[in-house]
């Protein structure tokens, strides 16, 4: 198996090679970094937000509305419940620009908001069957008493009727601690027993009280609790935290960018600094072509030289001899030394040396080679 | 309804008319997830607007009878509007079934009777449904989660007493039912 041999010169190349690859991916990662807030990111996370808002402001006023009678149904409920639904699924997707710790961040907050949204959206459920229940029966229990009231001996309608304002005002925002007031009048009612004719009895009329006295309370605490849900705070919190996120990450991206403007700015310089160079020696190569063929020209116009007619040899590779490193072996030489010179013998053959870094000074070697020929040959001479 | 994919494919298997009827409108014939899309295809062609009541809101007075008039009038006062409300006349909220009264009682209940529990788990949610909507009433007989109302007749005594704490007159059962009657609407071209 051959081995491969490494020289000098390869290793130049390979530090060469490596350093390039090295600033080539540092620029195309700053590049991404510097390129990684998205702004379409930002805008659909920020109007995901917006919209919970927003959706959690139209449902709480439906709730308030609701509760207040100004609205008969619940249509407006449902659909601010289920656009905050719809927005959550947006709401988990955390930009990616966002650094490790503001995401950990946000997901905890968003993970409590979510849990609130469904703590109050479970309030809204129960306020809506609590609400329905109870718009029934306040609704109801007047007009039937006034039905019954017709049919009832003068004392008992009398109770009855004070019975039924009182609880009447009650459910006016009246003192709660009247509702064990009024469970213990139903209580006595019950124990009354009247009895009359008709499809109407008093005790429908006393379910529909207790339905009154244990709902009134729940309704109105329930309104007051979807009014004062932590969602909103919530919201607030999250909100703050993905801007700062954000805001954290805008920064990073703009170091990034800072970043790859120096090291462009680097590069660049690099490659002016490389081509003065190559325009450097391929000046200097330009005099040494032209010095040689002034040289050769004055030789050919000194005398005929050994090779003069010949051809010029090919392969000079093959053809230095090995106690003269300048002196073509064909019969018919030119007599010219081998080309960049430092040629040795292996196996019997004529082989050109590295010359590894020296390279660079190829045109000085050129220069040198051919003031030592022009030397020999005048000691020939 | 409690059914597993397997035993509802067995029973729609068993009707030739069906089975074809697949074949000819999806290439794998009958699978689940095709007796899903046609379900889902069904249900979005459920738009069934300009029922008689739609035109009567829109100022067609004339559209009601008298009697269906009574029976909206009826509806209202008795409270049933309290849980069917809204553009589909209810199917927008929970409420539990039997808040007069239990109407569970004395009778043999099973898992299904739970409702709305058996998905949260949550005892303030035993026996608790959601509220349908009464649009195509009439057509969507029998009635309640286990259909143990065959006419609409049968399922409005039953939600005045256990959910309204009331008995109906005939009279006003008849309105109602009158007044059900109008929320049929317009089947789509294609269905009818």
């Amino acid at each position: 198996m051959a081995r491969f041999n490494f020289g000098p010169q390869h290793g130049h190349r390979l530090r060469l090679g490596l350093g390039f690859a090295i600033l080539l991916a540092l620029v195309t990662g700053l590049f991404m970094r510097a390129d990684e807030v998205s702004p379409e990111a930002h805008y659909a996370y920020m109007q995901s937000l917006r919209r919970i808002q927003q959706a959690d402001v139209e449902l709480n006023a439906a709730a308030v509305a609701s509760y207040a009678d100004l609205l008969q149904n619940y249509d407006p409920l449902l659909r601010r419940v289920q656009a905050i639904r719809s927005e959550q699924s947006q709401l988990i997707r955390i930009p990616s620009s966002l650094s490790t710790i503001s995401q950990a961040r946000l997901r905890l907050m968003v993970g409590k908001l979510l849990a609130s949204q469904q703590a109050k959206e479970d309030d809204i459920d129960r306020f809506q069957r609590s609400n329905a229940i109870l718009r029934n029966s306040e609704f109801y229990l007047p007009h039937a008493t006034e039905t019954l009231l017709t049919t009832l001996a003068a004392p008992d309608a009398r109770a009855f009727e004070h019975f039924v304002r009182h609880l009447l005002g009650f459910t006016r925002g009246g003192n709660p601690d009247v509702a064990e007031h009024l469970t213990a009048e139903i209580k006595h009612f019950r124990q009354l027993n009247i009895q009359r004719h008709g499809p109407l009895t008093m005790n429908q009329l006393l379910v529909h009280a207790e339905l009154i006295i244990a709902h009134r309370p729940e309704v109105n605490a329930l309104v007051e609790r979807i009014m004062h849900s932590s969602a909103a705070a919530l919201h607030e919190e999250v909100t703050r935290v993905y801007i700062e996120g954000h805001e954290q990450a805008l920064r990073l991206a703009g170091y990034y960018s800072q970043l790859l403007y120096l090291v462009s700015l680097l590069l660049a310089a690099y490659v002016i600094y490389a081509l003065f160079r190559i325009e450097d020696d391929r000046r200097q190569l330009a005099d040494a072509h032209r010095d040689l063929a002034e040289r050769y020209e004055a030789q050919r116009r000194a005398g005929p030289g050994r090779g003069r007619a010949a051809p010029l040899c090919h392969g000079v590779y093959q053809c230095c001899r090995g106690d003269d490193d300048y002196r073509c072996q064909f019969p018919n030489c030119c007599g010219q030394p081998g080309f960049f010179g430092n040629f040795r013998l292996r196996d019997g053959r004529c082989h050109r040396a590295d010359t590894g870094r020296r390279a660079q000074y190829l045109p000085l070697l050129l220069v040198r080679d051919q003031y030592r020929f022009a030397e020999r040959t005048a000691a020939r001479k | 309804m409690g059914s597993r994919w397997a035993q509802v494919l067995s029973r729609l298997e068993q009707d030739a008319a069906l089975t074809a009827a697949f074949s000819q409108a999806y290439p794998d014939g009958l699978t689940a997830n095709n007796v899903a899309n046609a379900l889902a295809t069904f249900e979005r062609s459920l738009v069934t607007v300009n029922s008689r009541f739609d035109r009567y809101l829109r100022g067609e007075k004339q559209i009601l009878t008298p009697v269906e008039i009574e029976g909206y009038r009826r509806f209202r006062e008795f409270g049933c509007i309290s849980c069917h409300q809204g553009a589909l006349v209810g199917g927008n909220m929970y409420q539990k079934f039997g808040v007069l009264s239990d109407y569970f009682a004395n009778r043999p209940t099973t898992r299904r009777d739970l409702g709305r529990f058996n998905v949260t788990q949550r005892e303030v949610d035993k026996h608790v449904f959601k509220v349908p909507s009464l649009r195509n009433v009439a057509r969507t007989g029998p009635y309640f989660h286990d259909g143990s109302a065959d006419t609409l007749a049968q399922a409005i005594v039953i939600m005045a007493r256990y959910q309204l704490g009331r008995e109906l007159a005939e009279r006003d059962i008849a309105a109602i039912v009158a007044f059900l009657n109008t929320l049929t609407g317009e089947l789509p071209v294609a269905s009818r």
